[in-house]
């Protein structure tokens, strides 16, 4: 079996054969390291199987990595034994021309023929051809899995049965043609490839793939140019360009590096799009190609390896190729502003960056849940609010309009007296107007006393006028107004409305002024209403009083608490103490016709001045009702 | 004091009205008095011209119903119109029932007030007439002799000549000169007016 094997043609290590120094010598050794493996294998087989996993490339390829992790995470589970995995690297990309397979194959057969190597995997086609040359070298009738071989590596020749895989289709046929469909307005492609001889063969690959496009467009090969020079080219391109590349193990200028480092340096500097066959590529900056994953290629390979270690025939396990998907990075569907709905529905997007809503989903549906909770609650304060400013503002009016009922109901009591006050003119008016019409029928007219007498119509006319505007200023319904009051001059102002009707009642009224007393911050007709409601009350609780023993002082003086004090002192009965606690409360009234106003808007307006009102018994008899006003100077509400 | 002209005494506290009513009423040619109030008028009441009073009912101290009530009690017989810037009814009731002239309300038109000042004058003179009269029989009465008083007294009651001799302990004969006396001096001619003067004079029911 191992002799049939090594007649297959190997495309790369057929030269490293033709090189090798003596053929003889080689086979010879060969036939050795057969005996010691069965040896090594009839000692083994009780114990369990391992896997060597044999790599065509380097280590630090991304696409190695992809491969070696999903073998060891796929197998062992499906596997009832722990299972050893070893890998082994044949870095053909630096050492494909110079290395001698049949040493390597002795060293390998040297480093684990005391191992019960059970399976080996081939990763890459060079890798594939040396095992299916040297495999029978290394462990004799090893069965063999590939991964990442393509068919045309496997069509060159017959593969025996028992050699597993899927293969992969790196042809670019299928991703050119899309990458046209994709950027309609392109009209020349450019290919770029290495000077490796990895990297010339996947050229070759390409070159007959483009020969066969249906209608191709200006071709531009960038291959085995130095990196700066591809770079260059690159970077000259627009828009009407695609780019295709697999990638190069080695530039132009014998620079290696792994084919994923050169895309990323192609995508940065090219001003066209690139594609490209593996998804490695994928995040490197290339818009995307036809391509099995990595991972979907170990996987299936993982499931063979762990089936024939598990016992099964090679033959009862099927395999067969690796469908291609269209994969496609998201972020440079956008940048190149490609169409979506150009993209095949199979594509497998990535990158897609997902939108806000999705990625945020939760955070967005609490924030939004919060938010309306908050409007809810803003709403709702809002409401409130205004529900309050209506409500404060219906409560300032029916004040006001209390307040201007309990001015009516005041200047009713006063009606007498103020009816009497305006007639007083009135009448004096009439008198002398008749009289001057008799002194000037008279002959010869009296002129001198005529002219007399019209002086003192016109004082009587004033004396009617200032009444009137004194009674409207009271009655005006006018709105809370605060300014600077002098707080004497409002007692003056106000005690005009009282002392005829006082004088008639038999009352003494005195004032008491403090001289020099700062302005109160006020609005004078209330505060004129507090003084008018505290005399009339007093009024009325003299009415028993002997005519002698009547005297309501009123009293003005600079309070203690740095305020203005106003006291109204009656010589009355004083009030009941049992009633000492509701008579500033509204409707409440000791009077028979009372309405129980009086008091209580008293307090409200003086409250609302940011005063204090109190009423209190004199020691010798009789009640004392006080307020206090803050002055201008300092703050009020 | 007895004037032919009767006084208008005008009472009010309001200088400017007080003013112009006396100015009205010297225009329309009568005699007028100003009292700034019922006290300074009450202290001249007995002595003051006759004729009526014109009465602010608003005033301070003494109001004007208090002033009409003094001045009954003192038996002045001023008849009141009273003047006021504001009458209530009961008020106008008390000073009508009190025996006032008038009741008007400030401002008053002159007509009304003429109207009100002719009759209370009117009746100021009649009654003025009447007391003047009863002052002269008084005075005539007075100048009889004590023992005339005495018959007098006794025959206005209706004693024959012969009952008063024998009460009085004197002679018919004298009796009847004292009564020719007294009706001379009283002006008399009958013993039913001289029964009506006793009447008035207020000597009917004092008896002694």
């Amino acid at each position: 079996m191992a002799a049939r094997r090594r007649t297959f043609p190997l495309d790369v290590y057929s030269d490293v054969r033709r090189r090798s120094v003596v053929p003889l010598a080689h086979a010879v050794l060969v036939v050795l390291f057969v005996g010691f493996a069965f040896g090594a294998h009839a000692a083994e087989t009780g114990t369990p199987k391992s896997v060597l996993i044999l790599f065509s490339n380097g280590r630090p390829l991304p696409g190695v990595v992809a491969i070696d992790n999903t073998l060891r995470r796929v197998v062992q589970p499906l596997v009832g034994y722990p299972v050893e995995m070893f890998d082994e690297f044949l870095d053909v990309e630096r050492f494909g021309n110079t290395m001698d397979p049949a040493k390597m194959a002795e060293f390998l057969n040297l480093k684990y023929r005391k191992l019960n190597i059970g399976v080996i995997v081939a990763a890459g086609p060079e890798a594939l051809r040396f095992a299916l040359a040297y495999g029978d070298s290394i462990v004799p009738d090893i069965p063999l899995v590939h991964v990442n071989v393509t068919r045309e590596d496997l069509s060159a020749a017959e593969i025996p049965p028992d050699v597993i895989g899927w293969t992969v289709d790196l042809d670019p046929t299928a991703t050119l043609d899309l990458a046209e469909r994709l950027h309609p307005h392109a009209t020349e492609l450019v290919i770029v490839t290495g000077a490796s001889g990895t990297d010339r063969a996947l050229e070759r690959r390409i070159r007959n793939a483009v020969a066969g496009l249906k209608n191709p467009p200006q071709v531009t090969f960038l291959a085995g140019l130095p990196t700066t020079e591809v770079l260059r080219r690159l970077r000259a391109l627009t828009k009407n360009a695609i780019v295709y590349t697999p990638g190069y193990y080695v530039d132009g200028s014998g620079h290696v590096s792994t084919p994923r480092q050169a895309v990323e340096q192609m995508a940065a500097a090219s001003g066209a799009p690139i594609y490209g066959p593996y998804d490695t590529f994928l995040g490197s900056g290339i818009v995307g190609g036809y391509m099995a994953t990595f991972e979907a290629q170990s996987k299936q390979a993982g499931e063979a390896v762990a089936a024939l270690l598990n016992g099964i025939a090679p033959a009862a396990i099927t395999h067969g190729s690796m469908p291609n998907t269209f994969m496609v990075d998201w972020r440079q569907v956008q940048r190149w502003g490609i169409d979506e709905s150009a993209l095949p529905a199979e594509a497998d997007i990535r990158f897609r960056e997902p939108s806000v809503l999705a990625r945020y989903r939760w955070q967005i549906i609490a924030i939004a849940a919060a938010l309306v909770l908050q409007s809810l609650l803003i709403a709702r304060l809002l409401i409130e609010r205004r529900r309050r400013r209506v409500a404060e503002i219906e409560s300032r009016q029916r004040y006001s309009e209390m307040a201007h009922m309990n001015r009516s109901v005041a200047l009713g009591e006063l009606s007498a007296s103020i009816a009497h006050e305006i007639n007083q003119p009135l009448g004096a008016i009439l008198n002398n107007a008749n009289a001057a019409e008799l002194l000037l029928k008279a002959s010869p007219p009296a002129l001198d006393e005529v002219a007399e007498i019209l002086g003192d119509i016109k004082r009587d006319d004033e004396r009617a006028g200032e009444v009137v505007k004194r009674i409207r200023g009271l009655l005006r319904k006018s709105s809370f107004e605060l300014k600077d009051v002098d707080l004497n001059e409002t007692v003056d102002e106000t005690l005009k409305f009282l002392v005829a009707d006082a004088s008639v009642k038999g009352f003494s009224v005195r004032t008491d002024l403090a001289r020099g007393l700062a302005p109160v911050r006020a609005d004078p007709i209330q505060i004129g209403q507090v003084i008018l409601n505290l005399a009339l009350n007093a009024m009325d609780a003299m009415v028993d009083a002997p005519v002698g023993g009547r005297t309501l002082v009123i009293r003005t003086a600079r309070a203690e608490t740095d305020c203005a004090e106003l006291s109204v002192i009656d010589s009355g009965l004083g009030i009941p103490p049992e009633t000492a606690d509701r008579i500033f409360d509204a409707f409440y009234s000791t009077k028979q016709h009372g309405m129980g106003l009086g008091l209580s808007i008293s307090r409200t307006i003086v409250e609302a001045h940011g005063g204090q009102i109190y009423a209190a018994n004199s020691p010798r008899g009789g009640a004392t009702f006080r307020f206090t006003l803050p002055f201008a100077g300092k703050s009020a509400t | 004091m007895n004037a032919e002209r009767p006084t208008v005494h005008i009472v009010d506290d309001d200088a400017s009205f007080r003013k112009s009513v006396a100015r009205l009423l010297e225009a329309s040619h009568y005699q007028v008095a100003v009292y700034e109030s019922a006290v300074q008028f009450l202290d001249v009441a007995n002595s003051a011209a006759f004729g009526c009073v014109l009465l602010d009912v608003r005033m301070p101290n003494v109001t004007g119903l208090q002033l009409q009530e003094r001045l009954a009690e003192l038996g002045t017989a001023f008849p009141i119109i009273f003047l006021t810037g504001h009458g209530d009814i009961p008020m106008s009731v008390r000073a009508m029932k009190s025996g006032a002239e008038d009741f008007l309300t400030k401002p008053v038109d002159l007509p009304s007030l003429l109207h009100a000042i002719e009759g209370a004058l009117s009746r100021s003179r009649n009654s003025h007439a009447l007391a003047q009269r009863q002052r002269e029989l008084r005075s005539r009465f007075e100048q009889l002799s004590p023992r005339a008083r005495e018959v007098f007294a006794l025959v206005v009651r209706g004693r024959l000549n012969k009952q008063a001799a024998s009460e009085l302990g004197i002679s018919e004969r004298t009796i009847k000169w004292h009564r020719r006396n007294i009706m001379e001096k009283l002006g008399v001619e009958s013993l039913a007016e001289l029964v009506s003067i006793a009447e008035r004079l207020g000597l009917l029911e004092t008896s002694s």
